[in-house]
């Protein structure tokens, strides 16, 4: 066992990386646990709505009241930059200032009562003008109906701010609840800790045993280079399951109950992604390259299929063109199946089986690309 | 002897592989990335567009069809509603191609979502409007049936009672702040090669530094000709990099390109300065200076936003004198302030930083690096 033991030996001195990107995800994740929220009623969006008062009346109090109803009121400097930065940040969502002379207009005369400042060409700055124009109507028709200016304010908040009924379509984009969104999300973001953390240990450790003078030396001993590799395999199978196992356990613990449902199909999906990155790290070892080459690597292939396949952005806000690019990388399947368990996307079993076959055969063609580089490579050594 | 040492130095600092991947090829991919990832998203997600709905009529509604037609024939309406019945509404929104149904029951809407966010809440907010109108024109009907035509005439009137003012001319999607912070990233690690400077002089941290104590050169020609090559090494780097985002990326600087140039190229300097200082600094092994300017770098990149865009605004909420110091938040607003205002002060204030925090890194850096003298070597 000597060289499943020397795997071991070698890694004790290059898993500081790996332990790093596993202590920050699990830390991250544990954060993001305790803050879950489970819709089941419909919510309006709330605005942060900045008002400059101009007029300073009782209408234009009524409709700063009216306003804060539904959304949040801020008070912001009518300085220009602070506006600007306020706005741009959408740390305001739209500033609006009433005009003196608001209330004179309300009754007739100039529609010209507010002034908006806006940065984008937003949802924000439409919806507000729309309630805006609908106020200054509704309070007018009720002025035309004999109220007086400020009765007719009052009553304009009264009509206005009687909510529709919403019916809210629960079956639609939620997960089942044995699938929860955390989960949806400590899953999502798996493939790219496992990705960094199989090239920064895996792909290290194979890299310092595939050396070429390591390597020419394992050769000329008296262990046959069979035995060598199952012994190396093996070593590599057992830090693959259990980097694998420390996530699902940890996910169990931070959830508090064993996997139910759905929940075992994402284990599965995970644990073929593992395969996958395992396949990866060993395909980058084969090449004999510089620590610094792989650490480029992890960065770029962690990094790349992250964002190309819907890890860090979700797949819906990715356009045609990037999808299409993303389809012939393994973490695109393994995100469209995690999409279908926590209802993103509708749930077919013969879809999910796809998506873990498709991921079985990258690992599959990774592996064979593996054997072929090493044969060559071995094919090509003169000691 | 100065351009001597000066061509040997360019040669040395241009011949590390490292270098070429961390402050070329990474940024690169990494640009690329957040191209193909965030492509879109502003318009996606921040910008207006007309919320698709359906309708669904229990009864014939001739006025909810005028009014739907009404706004349907503005510029840009607020939704395009199909009239469609239940069951086909409903496929719709599971298939996503709509946001809600509204469903007209007895002269009133009800709505029916599957999501929440400000698609919703304009549906909602139509719905809601709606159904006020009823209400005044209800009340109104038996209060005073003579006044009907007249309130009904000034609820259907088309107004306009927003001036709008819109403050920024510039490029106003929030996700280039990520292509800023991968420029200050990238002028940072400027900071590697920086460090060289110290490290290839000191007799104590490297063979090099040992062999140059030896010879005649002054350390003075010798450090300024070490400083010189990196400044112009990483000011090629500098120039790279916003001609690699600008021209193959397409990322929108605004107007002042060359400005953009000049802020990327100063910054490089900065980052270079950074690294002769650090490096000057204790007796620390090669890898241990790299290992902590490395992380420094990417802890400040986290700050100023490389990983979320949001986060300088954040900290100037909570932390607002970290965005003075931390040199990346610094190198990122140069370019925020070119795009955003209309005048250059805050730019030229962020430049004038910028200077003075390079003269106090090169100043340090210069300051520990000379008269050292070594009893053996």
């Amino acid at each position: 066992m000597q060289v499943f033991d020397l795997f071991f030996k070698v890694l004790k001195k290059k898993y500081v990386a790996a332990l790093v990107f596993i202590v920050v995800f699990l830390v991250i994740s544990y954060g993001l646990s305790n803050s879950e929220d489970h819709t089941t009623e419909f919510k309006e969006s709330v605005l942060d709505v900045a008002v400059m008062d101009e007029d300073g009346t009782e209408q234009s109090k009524a409709l700063t009241e009216f306003i804060g109803k539904k959304h949040r009121i801020k008070n912001v400097d009518s300085d220009r930059e602070n506006m600007t930065e306020l706005l741009y940040w959408e740390e305001v969502d739209y500033i609006l200032v009433i005009k003196k002379g608001f209330a004179g207009n309300l009754a007739g005369g100039s529609d010209e009562l507010f002034e908006e400042y806006r940065v984008h060409d937003s949802f924000s700055s439409v919806y507000m003008s729309n309630i805006l124009n609908e106020y200054v109507k509704t309070a007018r028709a009720y002025i035309a109906s004999g109220a007086d200016a400020e009765a007719a304010s009052r009553m304009t908040s009264e009509t206005l701010g009687r909510d529709t009924e919403v019916t809210y379509w629960s079956d639609m984009g939620q997960g089942p609840e044995e699938y929860s969104r955390w989960f949806a999300h400590y899953f999502q973001y798996m493939p790219y800790i496992l990705i960094s953390v199989m090239l920064s240990a895996l792909g290290t450790v194979l890299g310092s045993l595939n050396k070429r003078n390591v390597r020419a030396r394992t050769d000329c001993s008296s262990l046959s280079p069979r035995k060598a590799t199952v012994q190396l395999f093996a070593a590599s199978a057992v830090f693959v399951i259990v980097i694998w196992l420390i996530f699902i356990i940890a996910g169990a613990l931070m959830k508090g109950g064993m996997y139910e449902g759905k929940a075992w199909l994402a284990v599965l999906n995970s644990f073929v992604f593992t395969i996958v990155a395992a396949a990866i790290a060993m395909l980058v070892s084969s090449f004999d390259l510089d620590d610094n080459v792989v650490s480029l690597i992890t960065q770029i292939v962690g990094l790349g299929m992250s964002f190309l396949c819907g890890i860090f952005v979700p797949l819906s806000m990715l356009s045609e063109g990037v999808i299409s690019v993303a389809r012939f990388l393994p973490g695109y399947w393994y995100i469209r199946a995690n999409d279908m368990l926590c209802g993103t996307t509708a749930f077919s079993a013969g879809e999910f089986a796809v998506c873990i076959a498709i991921q079985f055969g990258f690992a599959a063609v990774l592996l064979i690309a593996t054997m072929a580089v090493r044969r060559s490579k071995a094919k090509d050594a003169v000691y | 002897m100065f351009l001597h040492n000066l061509k040997y130095e360019l040669l040395a600092a241009l011949r590390v592989k490292a270098f070429i991947f961390w402050l070329l090829i990474f940024p690169m991919a990494l640009g690329l990335f957040f191209k193909t990832a965030f492509i879109g998203i502003y318009e996606k997600n921040d910008m207006f567009s007309t919320v698709p709905c359906a309708v669904v009529l229990a009864e014939d509604n001739e006025a909810l069809r005028t009014v739907v037609k009404s706004i349907e024939s503005d510029e840009k309406p607020l939704f395009k509603a199909s009239f469609v019945t239940d069951e086909e509404a409903k496929e719709l929104l599971r298939k996503e191609e709509i946001e809600g149904i509204i469903y007209s029951e007895g002269g009133r809407l009800k709505l029916t979502v599957a999501g929440e966010g400000m698609n919703e809440t304009l549906l909602k907010a139509f719905c809601d409007q709606y159904n006020a109108n009823a209400d005044v024109l209800t009340s109104t009907a038996v209060s005073d049936p003579a006044k009907l035509g007249e309130i009904s005439e000034i609820l259907m009137q088309e107004i306009t009672t927003v001036k709008d003012n819109k403050l920024v001319n510039g490029n106003t999607d929030y996700y280039v702040e990520y292509f800023y912070n991968l420029i200050a990233m990238v002028a940072l690690f400027g900071a590697q090669i920086g460090m060289t400077i110290t490290i290839n002089n000191q007799a104590n941290l490297s063979a090099l530094g040992a062999r140059k104590n030896c010879s005649p050169t002054p350390k003075s020609v010798s450090v300024a000709a070490s400083l010189v090559s990196r400044f112009a090494v990483q000011t090629l780097t500098m120039i790279v990099c916003v001609t690699f985002q600008h021209f193959v990326l397409g990322i929108d600087f605004g107007e002042h390109l060359l400005l953009v140039y000049l802020a990327a190229i100063l910054a490089g300097i900065l980052g270079v300065s950074l690294g002769f200082a650090v490096g000057s600094v204790g007796k620390g092994s090669r890898s241990t200076k790299e290992g902590i300017t490395t992380a420094a770098i990417m802890f400040c990149c986290f700050l100023s936003g490389l990983m979320a865009a949001n986060m300088k605004s954040i900290l100037k909420e909570h932390v607002p004198f970290v965005n003075k110091i931390n040199p990346a938040a610094v190198i990122s607003d140069c370019f925020h302030c070119l795009n955003i205002y209309d005048n250059y002060d805050r730019f030229i204030e962020k430049l004038i930083v910028m200077a003075a925090m390079t003269f106090v890194f090169a100043f340090i850096g210069f300051i520990l690096t000379r008269r050292r003298k070594y009893a053996s070597l």
